[in-house]
C-alpha cells in the first residue's frame, strides 16, 4: 500500500517540523503547502466569510493551493482557544462545498480529551502507525521547533547590522533547508551546530547601544512573514539597523508559557487574565519598555478580538513609560507600500527621539 | 452604597440575576437609560476604532454612570466550563477582558469598577478556577457583606433570573405554534434587544406584520443541546445557542434572520456556517455597524418578508 499523503495549511517555518513528525512518526507523505503569495490570500478570500479574521483566509487558501495541486489524501487543521478553534469545522464545511473529497482531520474535535483525541486523529491518517515510535518523533519536532526558534532569535536581532544585508537570511534558509532533510534527532543536532557557527562567523558592524524595536501582538500573524508583510527584515534595515526582538514563538507561548508570572509583572495594569494571547502581549511590552527599547510595534490581524482589547492598555504603557507604540492591523487587501512608509515614519521618529535624548 | 449597570452587552442575558443580587444586598441599583445616538458617538471615542458595535456602545454607558454612580459593576466572564463531548462554553474573548479594558480606558476611576469573575475552566491551569457562585461570594466579601446574605441574595436572584426565563420561553413557544409569517430572530441579546441596535429592525418587522421569535428567549438548555446537531466544534455558549435555535424552531418558522453588529467574531464565522448548511428555510444575513440611516434596512427586510409571505402562499 502507498503512504498516505497528509498536508498542514503554511505556518511560517513550522511547516518544517509538522513534516519531520508526519515522514518520520507518522510514516506517511507530508505535502508542504506552497509557500504563501498574493495569490493564496486571494484564493482563501474568496471562499471565506467577509470579515473572518486574516489567518483564516490565509490558511484557508493554502489548503486549497495544496489540493489544486492534486494527490492530497488528509488535510490537518489545529485548534485554537479564539476564532482559532472553529477554523477547522468552518474550513472542512467550505472545502466540501467546493467538492473536494479529502479526509479532514480537525484537531479541535478531540475538546478536552487531548490524548484520546490526538491517538485518534494519528490512527485516522495512519492505521498501523507504531505509537511509541511517534511519541518519540513527535519528542524530536518539539526539539526541532525550539532548534528554529532559536536561530531566528539570532538571526532578527544581528541581522540589521551584517557587512553584507542578507547573509545572515541566506544561512537560515540554507538551514531550514537542511532541516527539511533530517531523519534524526542527531541530524537536527548537528544542522543547529553548524548554522550557529555560520552566524557567529557572519562579519557585523553593530553599535554599542543600537536602537531596538520589540514586536509584539497576535499569534499567526506577528509569526508569519507573509502574514505581516515582513515587519521584522523591513524594521531591521532601516537606517543604521535595529535590533529586533520578539517574544511570542511557538516555543515560548506552546512550551514554555506561565501566564501567572506575567500576570504578577502587569498586575499595575491588568487585574485578571483578559484572554488567548492578551497577557502575553502586555507582559511583552511592559519589559521592552522596562528595558530601555526605543519603540514597540504591535501587529495583528484586523478585528482580532484579544489584540484590539489588548492595545487599551497597550496605549496606557505608551503613555506612562514614554514608549512610541505602532499599531499594524491586516486584513486582506493590506499593501506592501503602506507598511512600509509606516515603519519609515515610525522609524524616522524613534530614531529622532533617541538623538534628541543623546 | 449606589451600583451602576451599564444597560448594554451581557445586560441582556444577565440584567435579572444582576439586579435582584444587589437589590437583595440592599444596594441601590441605577441602570443607565436605553441607548441612544449620544452613546454610541461618546462610546466611539473611548473606543479602539475596531471593536465592535456593542462595545463602543457599552463604553458610552459605562461613561454615563461613572458621574451617578460609587460603583460600577463590569465582571470579566470567560466560560461556562465543558459540554459533555469536551468542547468549551466560552464567551467571546471581550467578556474576558471586559473588566480590565474598562479599568484601563477610564483610568482615574479604576478604583470604582467592580469586578469578579467567572471562569470554570481556567485554560492556562494557573489561574484558579471559579464558578458562578463563587464569583458572587466574591463580590459579597468586596461589598462588606456577610457569606450567609450574600448566598441568600445569590439564591434569590438566580430564582428571580430562572422565572424570568422560563416565563419568556413559554412566550416563544405561543408564538411559535400560532399563526401568520413567523421569524426567528437570531443573534446575540444586546444586538437584538437593544433599543438603538436591533429594535429598529423589530419595529420594521412587527409593522410588516412579521410575528418574531427570538434565539435567546427560547428555553436555553435545550438550545445549548440542539446546537450540537447543526455544529458540534463551536466553542462559543451563545452562538451554540443560536445554532440550537435554528435546529428547533427551522420546521416552525417561515424565515430565519440572523441579526450580527459589525465585526463580531464569533458571528464572523458561525452565520457563513448556518448560511451553509441550512438550506430548508430562507436565511438573511443582516450585519449593523454605526452608519445611521434606516433605508437599507427596511428595504432589506421588506423584500425578506414578501418572500416569505409568496413562498407561504405557494405552498397552500
Amino acid at each position: 500500500m502507498s503512504k498516505r499523503k497528509v498536508g498542514f495549511p503554511r505556518m511560517d517555518n513550522y511547516n518544517i517540523a509538522l513534516k519531520y513528525l508526519v515522514e518520520n512518526g507518522l510514516d506517511c507523505e507530508y505535502v508542504m503547502a506552497p509557500p504563501m503569495t498574493r495569490k493564496t490570500l486571494e484564493l482563501g478570500s474568496k471562499y471565506s466569510p467577509d470579515f473572518v479574521c486574516a489567518p483564516f483566509k490565509y490558511t484557508l487558501g493554502s489548503m486549497l493551493e495544496m489540493l489544486q495541486g492534486g494527490g492530497v489524501d488528509a488535510i490537518v487543521e489545529t485548534g485554537g482557544v479564539c476564532r482559532l478553534g472553529y477554523y477547522g469545522e468552518l474550513q472542512r464545511q467550505i472545502l466540501h462545498d467546493l467538492g473536494y473529497q479529502m479526509d479532514f482531520v480537525n484537531l479541535a474535535d478531540m475538546g478536552k480529551h487531548k490524548l484520546r483525541g490526538y491517538y485518534a486523529a494519528v490512527r485516522k491518517l495512519n492505521p498501523q502507525v507504531n505509537i511509541p515510535k511517534a511519541v518519540k518523533t513527535l519528542k524530536d519536532a518539539v526539539h526541532l521547533v525550539r532548534c528554529i526558534d532559536t536561530v531566528e532569535d539570532r538571526v532578527r536581532i544581528d541581522r540589521g547590522f551584517e557587512n553584507q544585508p542578507g547573509s545572515m537570511k541566506a544561512i537560515f534558509e540554507a538551514y531550514l533547508q537542511e532541516l527539511g532533510a533530517a531523519h534524526s534527532r542527531r541530524e537536527i543536532d548537528a544542522a543547529f551546530q553548524k548554522v550557529q557557527n555560520a552566524l557567529d562567523a557572519v562579519p557585523l558592524h553593530k553599535p554599542e547601544h543600537p536602537l531596538r524595536v520589540g514586536i509584539v501582538g497576535e499569534y499567526y500573524t506577528v509569526m508569519d512573514d507573509f502574514g505581516n508583510h515582513n515587519v521584522e527584515r523591513i524594521l531591521a534595515y532601516m537606517g543604521q539597523g535595529v535590533e529586533i526582538h520578539r517574544w511570542m514563538t511557538f516555543t515560548h507561548r506552546n512550551l514554555e508559557y506561565n501566564e501567572q508570572a506575567d500576570l504578577a509583572t502587569i498586575a499595575p495594569y491588568v487585574r485578571y487574565s483578559m484572554g488567548p494571547t492578551t497577557s502575553a502581549t502586555v507582559a511583552a511590552a511592559l519589559r521592552y519598555a522596562d528595558a530601555g527599547f526605543d519603540g514597540i510595534v504591535h501587529v495583528k490581524s484586523f478585528g482580532c478580538t484579544p489584540e484590539v482589547d489588548a492595545m487599551a492598555v497597550l496605549q496606557n504603557i505608551s503613555a506612562d513609560r514614554k514608549i512610541p507604540i505602532l499599531y499594524l492591523s491586516y486584513d486582506s487587501q493590506t499593501g506592501d507600500a503602506g507598511i512600509q512608509t509606516r515603519l519609515e515614519a515610525f522609524y524616522d521618529m524613534i530614531d529622532m527621539k533617541r538623538k534628541r535624548a543623546v | 452604597m449606589k451600583i451602576g449597570i451599564p444597560k448594554a452587552l451581557y445586560y441582556y442575558r444577565y440584567g435579572t440575576l444582576w439586579c435582584e443580587f444587589f437589590r437583595a444586598l440592599d444596594c441601590e441599583v441605577l441602570l443607565s437609560p436605553d441607548t441612544n445616538k449620544e452613546f454610541l458617538t461618546e462610546g466611539s471615542k473611548l473606543s479602539i476604532d475596531e471593536g465592535c458595535l456593542s462595545l463602543k456602545i457599552y463604553l458610552g454607558h459605562v461613561q454615563w454612570l461613572l458621574k451617578r454612580c460609587d460603583w460600577i459593576f463590569v465582571p470579566r466572564i470567560a466560560n461556562f466550563g465543558w459540554i459533555n463531548t469536551g468542547i468549551k462554553k466560552i464567551c467571546c474573548p471581550r467578556f474576558e477582558a471586559l473588566h480590565d479594558l474598562v479599568r484601563n480606558t477610564f483610568r482615574e476611576d479604576a478604583s470604582r469598577i467592580l469586578g469578579c469573575q467567572i471562569d470554570y475552566i481556567d485554560v492556562n491551569h494557573s489561574l484558579g478556577t471559579r464558578t458562578e457562585e463563587a464569583a458572587f461570594l466574591e463580590l459579597g466579601r468586596i461589598l462588606g457583606k456577610s457569606r450567609r446574605e450574600t448566598v441568600r441574595a445569590f439564591r434569590r436572584a438566580k430564582a428571580a433570573d430562572q422565572a424570568r426565563q422560563a416565563a419568556r420561553a413559554q412566550a416563544q413557544q405561543r408564538t411559535l405554534s400560532g399563526d401568520g409569517t413567523k421569524i426567528l430572530l437570531a443573534g446575540h441579546g444586546y444586538v437584538l434587544h437593544d433599543p438603538f441596535v436591533g429594535v429598529p429592525a423589530q419595529q420594521i418587522l412587527h409593522g410588516l406584520g412579521a410575528k418574531i421569535v427570538y434565539s435567546d428567549r427560547l428555553d436555553r438548555a435545550a438550545c445549548l443541546k440542539a446546537g450540537n446537531e447543526l455544529s458540534p466544534t463551536v466553542p462559543w455558549e451563545v452562538n451554540r445557542e443560536i445554532f440550537g435555535a435554528v435546529q428547533l424552531c427551522r420546521r416552525q418558522v417561515d424565515g430565519i434572520i440572523l441579526l450580527s453588529a459589525f465585526p463580531c467574531g464569533p458571528d464572523s464565522m458561525t452565520n457563513d456556517m448556518l448560511v451553509r448548511i441550512v438550506k430548508d428555510v430562507p436565511v438573511l444575513t443582516i450585519i449593523l455597524d454605526n452608519q445611521s440611516g434606516s433605508a437599507g434596512l427596511e428595504t432589506r427586510l421588506e423584500s425578506f418578508v414578501d418572500i416569505l409571505n409568496f413562498r407561504k402562499a405557494a405552498c397552500l
